[in-house]
């Protein structure tokens, strides 16, 4: 049985994951533009915000956008068992492997998966340094790759 | 979302285009409570819930608006315009949508892609939450998604993403107006178009749609 939103569940879910993709693109944009008028005019952000800190911002930008792409992803898993009525594993790897078991997904798809969880985990635990970093577009592909292995059902 | 009187009430606002029905829409203003949860209803369908308000509003009769289920008059006289502007600006956005994913169904119909329409989901502060076509086309083993991401840009009208599926790659983007669609592409290497800069914007035609599409399944398939 299909889920009851327009084009199913699992679309939906595609869907926004690619809406957050989209966000980030417009924010990075926007805040690239914001520091490269505030170099040659201060007064741009007088008064509202550090120079400082839209660096900052900035540096942290993707790494904000791929821990809510992750998230979406997160919650349409469990979303999924919640559908098939079955238990939530008390981990995202064990969440991913669950899923991976139960639609027959391929190995490299699942570990794919896994190299973003590890990501996010490493900028969520200030890690980074232990991982090859991943951009927004990659892992809107993985993790929209993924989950298009429920469409059929979900 | 809305907010009426001294004591304000807050509405979340979805819409929906009444099928068979060339300009009648059905604006359901739902209180908000408290909860984080009725802050954001899921869709047009989900917030027809205990306690809304629903409006029928008829562009074609003088913008009449009947009430399937009617606030108090105070809230009515605020309601009333609030409704028929929502559906006067989705009628406008419906009618270019619902046009280009038919002509884009068209023109790709003539090489072999198969086509199914599909209701979008969306949100703008000026409508509320609303459904509006979208496409899905196959041809092969290679999938697309056609779909309207918004309504209003600097300096265009509307925008369009056909992105390359299940990846949900950007593959090409339609935007401008009602006869003035542009269709923006980054052509892979050999493609055979002519470029003035690494992204190419042609004019939508049949042609040019189909040698874009014609390129994303090389590039894809």
């Amino acid at each position: 049985m299909r889920g009851s939103r327009p084009g199913g569940e699992t679309f939906w879910w595609m869907r926004r994951i690619k809406d957050a993709e989209r966000e980030h693109r417009s924010v990075q944009i926007s805040l690239d533009r914001l520091i490269h008028a505030a170099r040659t005019d201060s007064q741009v952000i007088a008064g509202e915000v550090e120079f400082l800190d839209l660096l900052v911002a900035r540096d942290a930008l993707e790494g904000t956008y791929i821990v809510r792409l992750f998230s979406e992803f997160e919650t349409a898993l469990r979303e999924y068992l919640r559908f098939r009525g079955l238990r939530l594993p008390a981990s995202t790897e064990a969440l991913i492997n669950k899923v991976r078991d139960l639609k027959n997904i391929g190995s490299r798809i699942a570990a794919a998966a896994h190299t973003v969880r590890e990501y996010r985990n490493a900028l969520v635990h200030h890690r980074l340094t232990t991982v090859a970093p991943l951009t927004v577009i990659t892992v809107r592909s993985t993790l929209c790759r993924y989950l298009s292995w429920l469409q059929h059902e979900w | 979302m809305i907010q009426l009187g001294t004591a304000p009430r807050t509405f979340a606002v979805s819409i929906e285009k009444i099928e068979g029905k060339s300009a009648a829409f059905e604006v359901t203003y739902t209180p908000v409570t408290s909860r984080a949860n009725g802050l954001t209803p899921r869709g047009p369908r989900s917030s027809k819930r205990k306690g809304a308000f629903v409006a029928t509003v008829h562009l074609d009769r003088a913008a009449s608006c009947d009430w399937v289920r009617s606030p108090s008059e105070a809230d009515r006289i605020t309601l009333e315009p609030d409704a028929v502007r929502r559906s006067r600006v989705l009628a406008d956005w419906f009618l270019c949508v619902e046009q280009l994913v038919a002509q884009v169904a068209d023109w790709s119909g003539q090489d072999d892609w198969s086509t199914r329409i599909v209701d979008k989901p969306m949100f703008d502060i000026e409508i509320g939450q609303y459904r509006v076509p979208a496409l899905l086309l196959q041809k092969l083993s290679v999938k697309l998604f056609f779909e309207p991401l918004r309504r209003v840009e600097p300096n265009v009208d509307g925008a369009f993403d056909l992105c390359l599926m299940p990846a949900y790659d950007d593959a090409a983007r339609i935007s401008g107006r009602p006869g003035q669609w542009h269709l923006e592409y980054e052509p892979p290497e050999g493609l055979g178009l002519v470029a003035t800069a690494s992204r190419t914007s042609l004019k939508l035609t049949a042609a040019n749609l189909l040698r874009v599409l014609h390129a994303i399944f090389d590039h894809a398939g």
